[in-house]
């Protein structure tokens, strides 16, 4: 499928065959050129090919998922363990799936080249017969390792094949792998992430909507999951600043998805970078509002040594910090209030680090964060009436949900002072309807 | 395109080596090592991948293992072997150095542990692997009965480099003690 392909209108047939005669004629009298109507023409696609390329893309689905079973099912076969079967033929069988994953991969690069569903289900398939040839290997020899050699040996061979057979799926799955590594051992193993960059890229660059959505979200949530966990554990040196790190990441990701989808792109999934980037900054916004758990006590625990997942992750934190402050301050003018709203979360992070410093009163922290979620989440309340954007409007409802109920079984603050101000912000609510209704009634009996 | 498929080729060719590999490295262990008894005791886990096995957990694993020399947690070393009055394995001490010609060692990983007391290590062979009836077997032969007392790992070494060649109870490979007891449960 080319690129051409996917960005084209589709229009039903009969409109199609319309255009095309009435093209030609506007061509022979001479109004547009022959490379006019060509380029034109190729604007659209009849209804039958949009069919056709979404038939297309359903099969590729069901493939990719069919391999996905199938190759789960040799590991678990294989798993079972035959123990009646000599060495000789554990041998073969470790082979057996890796032979013939391999041959169904160059039967598709060889004679299908064309052949998306061949390739990913043979990538897939590939993928997990390189697992289970050494998983049946290692049982045969009661070969010693653990799950995180097991694991790590598995990605770096099947990591090429993302990008020999141009596989999306097996991004997916190397996701999947490098996270699952990262929650195992707190290495630096989310650096792997790095080597998925560039495929995403071309995805990007080739809008291939479906796999690189997919992939988006699965590698991003991916990333996040491991810096955090990585970061943030009882013995970590990082411990204090992980929910600054987890914040930089969101606001990072939110510049990001901007910057690749543009500033007009409203659907939630086909952004993954900035809608992921909203729901962590919902979230750490959020944590934020509660006492204790803001301003670092120490600059690092000095207990724990700084080893090199320490450094990594603080190089993600100071890259994310200044990405997201070239990012405003080269497209201020182009933000729209509700970009304004996520992206002034980075005030925290801002405020922490220099909180840090100078001793901060932590009053300072967790009012401003209170502050900002309310005043946030009642600008894009109003954000999604004026605009008509339902998606707004639910998400600054939420946000305000959760933080008043979060303030209702806060301990920190005395009864009689949060009463006071569950009324107080009620009645503003109450009262700016009241103007609001007011004022638009004024308008309607002046016009 | 053709870069691709050459590349392709390697890859294919790469991962058909590394199992090739794994093979080659354990028979050239099985067949030309020295073999150890090791002492043991196994419990039953479960691994995704590979399926049910039986943890080994060693005699010698029980007390730290003597040094003179100073090791962080995750370093890699060589443990002296030598044999006790029964005939089992024991490790004699933790060195840096590869050992010379003569002298038997394992290149183990260091647990915690420190230069005064010794360090714990983690063997490289921990794992037995069996089917999902006869891994519970074996741990429920092993542990139900208190007078089993003789359950030890025939290991085979060579160049520091360590492979689980059979597991027996009373003198018997696993896989026949189990079938003894099983016989001898029916009459």
């Amino acid at each position: 499928m080319t690129q051409h392909n996917q960005n084209k209108k589709a229009v039903s047939t009969e409109r199609l065959k319309w255009l095309q005669r009435e093209s030609e004629d506007w061509q022979e009298q001479g109004l547009i050129s022959a490379e006019a109507q060509g380029s034109i023409l190729n604007l659209y696609a009849g209804q039958e090919e949009a069919d056709a390329r979404r038939i297309a893309l359903s099969n590729i689905l069901l493939i990719s998922l069919g391999a996905l079973l199938i190759g789960g099912g040799i590991i678990l076969l294989l798993a079972h363990n035959w123990e009646d079967f000599g060495t000789g033929l554990r041998t073969f069988l470790s082979f057996l799936p890796l032979v013939l994953a391999q041959s169904l991969c160059w039967y598709g690069v060889q004679y299908k080249p064309t052949s998306l569903a061949l390739r990913e289900s043979g990538a897939v398939l590939l993928f997990f017969a390189v697992a289970s040839s050494i998983a049946l290997i290692s049982q045969t020899y009661h070969i010693y390792g653990d799950l995180e050699r097991f694991l790590v040996v598995w990605l770096l061979l099947g990591l090429p094949i993302i990008y020999l057979l141009r596989s999306a799926t097996t991004l997916m799955l190397i996701s999947g792998i490098i996270l699952w590594l990262c929650c195992l051992e707190r290495e630096p193993y989310w650096l792997f992430y790095i080597a998925l960059t560039p495929y995403l890229y071309k995805l990007y660059q080739q809008q291939s909507r479906l796999l690189l959505h997919w992939s988006l979200w699965f590698a991003l949530i991916g990333l996040t999951i491991s810096v955090v966990y990585g970061s943030s554990y009882y013995t970590s040196p990082l411990d204090h600043w992980s929910i600054y790190i987890a914040l930089t990441l969101g606001c990072a990701y939110y510049a990001l998805g901007l910057w690749w989808f543009g500033f007009e792109n409203k659907k939630f999934w086909t952004s993954a970078p900035a809608s992921m980037g909203i729901l962590i900054i919902g979230f750490i916004s959020l944590m934020f509002t509660w006492y204790g758990r803001t301003l670092p006590s120490d600059f690092w625990q000095i207990e724990s040594p700084m080893r090199f997942n320490e450094y990594a992750i603080l190089t993600l934190f100071t890259i994310s910090i200044l990405f997201t402050a070239l990012f405003m301050t080269r497209n201020r003018k182009l933000l729209s209030v509700s970009n304004w709203v996520a992206l002034s979360s980075f005030a925290f992070v801002l405020l922490g680090i220099t909180g840090f410093f100078i001793h901060q009163n932590q009053h300072v922290f967790v009012i401003a964060s209170n502050l900002y979620i309310l005043i946030g989440s009642v600008l894009l309340m109003f954000q999604g009436i004026n605009r008509n954007r339902l998606m707004l409007l639910n998400g600054g409802l939420i946000w305000f949900s959760l933080l008043v109920l979060f303030r209702f079984f806060d301990s920190d603050i005395p009864f009689v002072f949060k009463g006071v101000i569950f009324i107080v912000i009620g009645s503003a609510f109450i009262g700016t309807n009241v103007w609001f209704k007011k004022k638009q009634h004024a308008k309607e009996s002046q016009a | 395109m053709k870069h691709l498929k050459v590349l392709l080729l390697a890859l294919f060719a790469v991962q058909l080596a590394v199992p090739g590999y794994m093979i080659f490295e354990q028979h050239q262990i099985l067949s030309k090592g020295t073999v150890y008894k090791f002492k043991t005791q196994p419990i039953d886990p479960y691994d995704p991948f590979r399926g049910r096995y039986v943890t080994l957990a060693y005699n010698v694993d029980a007390n730290p293992i003597p040094t003179k020399e100073v090791f962080q947690r995750g370093d890699w070393a060589y443990a002296l072997l030598s044999e006790d009055e029964g005939g089992y394995a024991t490790f004699t001490q933790l060195v840096s150095e590869e050992p010379e010609a003569g002298q038997e060692y394992i290149e183990v990983e260091i647990s915690w542990g420190g230069t005064n007391r010794g360090h714990y290590i983690d063997l490289p062979f921990d794992r037995y692997y069996a089917s999902e009836e006869t891994a519970p077997n074996i741990e429920r032969a092993v542990w139900r009965r208190d007078q089993v007392e003789d359950v030890y790992a025939e290991i085979s070494v060579l160049n520091g480099k360590a492979t689980l060649k059979e597991l027996y109870v009373e003198d018997l490979p696993i896989r026949e003690y189990l079938e003894q007891k099983a016989s001898q449960a029916e009459e």
